[in-house]
């Protein structure tokens, strides 16, 4: 049974259709890589999944429970976490904040706990800032926790998005081109990291992107976008053979000078 | 070192805190009577510009409706104690009540409406609550308003400027108290997250409406509970008071003390609440220099007195200490 | 009675459905709510009570003096401080000027004229018109026709400016889309400054007109503008015959609250109608602005 599936998603935005019946499976402790030209809605698809936008037609299933209806935080409490195209920080936080924010859903303090600091909230946040912590040095960013983080660089940043998404124990991570602007050597890295974290966090991962080399190499199972259908699906060898793809992301041969 | 859910072991900041703290209760002993009618007042005002800020500085809500939930609290809580002769300790957490229950009210229709919608909802809303303070004199005593009895707890009949001072100060010191850590806690954070980014918010299980109308609630009970030691401070209460000037004094003290900043609501309160006490008897005047001074720090310190400081950086770190 | 409110309604609707102009001919443009139209108004009025029974100025010159140099003068210094200054902030800010301008103009004038209550006589010595249908006998005084009329020429004045003249065609065009226009080479800040001097403009007439059938108090012009505000929601923010229309609905709906309820509950009345309108629909009449947020 996938842990995730999406069942043929159509979206319009205005007159613009963004998603045209799209299909994806995603099996437990797999990472699926889905790329496509610019525009193809890869980022309106995670919008999707993670409840942003309400699909016109289609349903989304999380291990056999339908999703479809549910509003984004409740997305979330269930066990889906994901990162951002643009970055979607909280500027006014430090590091650790951020990250602790991450883990809202663990800690259960309301309002009057919250307000007179009974023991038991005072022993939530504490567990809550250890965990924090562990995700940042996952990332080797711990030194940085107790900075603004506007003053970390923008690689560092995106990685602490990550740590974010990481810090508490989703089922499943969404993605949004976590390569973009990384040289090569960190692109290595980072496909590494991604790996050591489906094994040691037993997390499902859909992983959009543009660096076609760091999709290859880590994806289990990659689905292709363009023009908001699905135009190939497979494992990344056949992929990178599909002249459909190949026409996608380069034109019809001979079509371009 | 940022105070986050893990308090600072008695460091240097913490320890000044401590010994601020201590010699505030010392400050009657220096002061006349209308420097002391003033502290009070400054006090009244730190708690309500605490409130206004978490709804406004922190979840970006911009409502008007302030003054509206300070002068329930103030009538709720002093007719209570003059019509029903429910003792003061008592009657102003009812204030404070009274007024969260009209702010939880209120919080439902306006999430859902956009800006200047909200901007007027509210502005109406103020102006509903002035109408039934007026019309409805049976309870109210209507425009002419009535007089507080000086507030008894416990048998202690507390008469003097100086008594009101430490019943203010307890009070605003446990609010303060209660803010801050509220800020600290996975509460404040959301807070700051729903502000810097919904749908960063929203993919971290934070449910929003829930703690937007949250934030509605403590700001309207802290505006409601400042109603009441307004009215204990004041000794006088009429519905003029709670109109249209009160909710640009309360804009006044959050833009000036900086948006989403405790101690520049602290701040903003100090600055500003000097002023009516000492222009009470000019309004004219009281009006054109709030109307200016907020105009002034719109243009030209947008981000109030605590922005500016933060430029400085070693100021930085002791606000960053009593901020959120 | 019901057509005696009715039309007793008419003259204080058009006060307000040109208030609601006021208002609307800013936001269209700038999309900032001016919370500054009330004390536009009180200004309107003090100032023309100011021309006509201080300095003893005939009407028709105070009207002229108040209605155009004064207001175009008061429109300019508003664009000058309250919008310019902050067009980078965004619109909350200028919102917040507005309303810090306005308690600034409080004051100002309560230092002008004081804090008393004034009346000032009305210019019009006509006998109430008297009316009949019938078994229906209708009065209407002389001031509320006077009112009416005067409305009338102005709506019908800005209608004809806003569509057919080619100044009207710049500001409408500015109104939708800035960057177009900027494009297109129209001057965009001296058509904003227009625009701020055309809504003070319409809001001090207001004012004037309200002078024969009101009594004046610096405080005036709060629950007036609640009612232009609740006159804009009523036919749609942002649109403007929705505003008038709202204007006209408004003036109705109070005086028909005031005759069959009690006259306390006059004031009240725009509160409940912007309640029940954002409750029920949030786009009043007309409007198809986005009211909700997504």
């Amino acid at each position: 049974m996938p842990i995730l599936k999406v069942n043929n998603i159509s979206i319009s935005f205005g007159g613009l259709r963004a998603l045209t019946e799209v299909n994806l499976e995603l099996s437990k402790g797999d990472i699926v890589g889905l790329i496509g030209p610019n525009g193809s809605g890869k980022t309106t698809l995670l919008n999707v999944i993670s409840g942003i936008y309400a699909p016109e037609i289609g349903t989304i299933h999380l291990q056999d429970k339908e999703i479809t209806l549910l509003p984004p935080h409740a997305r979330a409490a269930k066990g889906i976490g994901r990162t951002f195209q643009i970055q979607h920080l909280f500027s006014n936080m430090t590091v650790l904040e951020n990250v602790m924010t991450g883990l809202h859903k663990d800690i259960r303090t309301g309002v009057f706990g919250a307000a007179f600091r009974f023991k038991r909230v005072r022993a939530e946040e504490r567990i809550a800032k250890e965990k924090a912590l562990e995700a940042l040095k996952f990332f080797r960013l711990q030194e940085m926790a107790n900075r603004m983080i506007t003053d970390l660089s923008s690689i560092e940043q995106r990685m602490v998005e990550i740590a974010r998404a990481l810090a508490t124990n989703h089922k499943i991570i969404l993605l949004d081109e976590p390569a973009a602007a990384l040289s090569p050597a960190m692109v290595i890295e980072l496909g590494t990291l991604l790996k050591r974290i489906r094994d040691e966090k037993g997390v499902s991962i859909i992983l959009v992107e543009h660096v076609i080399s760091l999709v290859l190499t880590v994806s289990d199972k990659i689905t292709v976008l363009n023009f908001g259908r699905v135009i190939a699906e497979g494992k990344p060898d056949k992929i990178r053979r599909d002249p459909a793809v190949l026409e996608a992301y380069l034109g019809k041969e001979g079509g371009y000078a | 070192m940022r105070n986050f859910g893990n308090r600072p072991r008695m460091s240097l900041g913490a320890g000044a805190g401590w010994i601020v703290i201590l010699a505030l209760f010392f400050i009657p002993l220096a002061t006349n009577r209308y420097v002391q009618y003033s502290i009070n007042l400054t006090l009244v005002y730190m708690v309500l510009a605490l409130g206004l800020n978490l709804l406004f500085g922190y979840t970006g809500q911009f409502a008007f409706a302030n003054a509206a939930f300070f002068g329930i609290g103030a009538y709720a809580c002093s007719l209570l104690t003059v019509r029903l002769g429910i003792p003061f300790w008592f009657s102003l957490p009812l204030g404070g009540i009274a007024a969260m229950f009209i702010g939880c009210i209120i919080s439902v229709p306006a999430l859902r409406l956009a800006r200047f919608y909200l901007a007027i909802m509210t502005m109406a809303l103020g102006e509903a609550i002035q109408w039934v303070l007026i019309h409805w004199d049976r309870v109210t005593f209507g425009p002419s308003g009535f007089q507080i009895p000086p507030p008894s707890i416990g048998g202690l009949l507390l008469s003097s400027d100086r008594s009101v001072y430490y019943v203010n100060l307890l009070v605003t010191l446990f609010i303060f108290w209660m803010a801050r850590n509220i800020l600290g806690s996975r509460i404040g954070r959301a807070f700051v997250a729903i502000r810097d980014s919904e749908v960063a918010a929203q993919c971290m299980a934070i449910p929003l409406t829930r703690y937007k109308i949250l934030a509605y609630a403590i700001s309207s009970f802290y505006a409601g509970i400042a109603g009441g030691l307004y009215a204990i401070t004041v000794g006088y209460l009429t519905p003029e008071n709670f109109g249209i000037i009160q909710v640009t004094l309360h804009f006044c003290m959050v833009m000036v003390g900086g948006l989403g900043s405790m101690i520049g609501s602290v701040a903003g309160a100090l600055v500003l609440t000097s002023l009516p006490e000492i222009l009470r008897d000019y309004q004219a005047y009281q009006e054109i220099i709030y109307g200016f001074i907020l105009l002034f720090i719109l243009i030209f310190m947008p981000r109030g007195i605590s922005g500016a400081l933060k430029r400085f950086r070693w100021f930085r770190e002791e606000i960053e200490k009593l901020t959120l | 009675m019901f057509f005696q409110l009715l039309v007793g309604g008419l003259a204080n609707g058009s006060i307000y459905a040109l208030v609601a102009l006021g208002i609307t001919v800013v936001f269209k443009a700038t999309e900032v709510a001016n919370f500054a139209a009330g004390e536009l108004l009180m200004l309107g009025a003090f100032v023309l009570y100011n021309c006509f029974v201080l300095w003893k100025l005939p009407y028709l010159a105070s009207f002229v003096i108040t209605a155009f140099f004064f207001a175009i003068l008061l429109g300019l210094i508003m664009e000058r401080l309250a919008f310019r200054p902050l067009a980078s902030y965004g619109h909350l800010i200028q919102v917040m000027a507005t309303l810090a301008l306005s308690v600034t103009f409080k004051g100002i004038a309560r230092l002008v004229w004081g804090s008393d209550i004034l009346n000032v006589p009305s210019p019009f010595d006509f006998k109430p018109v008297e009316f009949s249908l019938g078994s229906l006998k209708i009065v209407i005084s002389s001031d509320n026709i006077a009112i009416v009329l005067v409305c009338l020429v102005m709506m019908t004045f800005f209608f004809f400016f806003f569509q057919k003249t080619k100044r009207g065609k710049m500001m409408r065009a500015t109104s939708e889309n800035m960057l177009g226009a900027m494009l297109v080479g129209i001057n965009v800040r001296r058509v904003f400054a227009t625009i701020w001097a055309t809504g003070t403009v319409i809001l001090v007439i207001a004012g004037v007109l309200f002078v024969p059938i009101s009594t004046l108090y610096i405080e005036m012009g709060g629950k007036v503008m609640i009612k232009g505000f609740a006159a804009c929601i009523l036919g749609g923010f942002g649109n403007l015959p929705g505003a008038l229309l709202g204007g006209i609905l408004m003036g109705i709906i109070e005086t028909l609250f005031g005759g069959y309820v009690t006259t306390a509950m006059m004031d009240i009345s725009s509160m409940i109608v912007i309640a029940l309108v954002l409750i029920i629909k949030p786009q009043g009449l007309f409007g198809s602005r986005v009211v909700i947020k997504v």
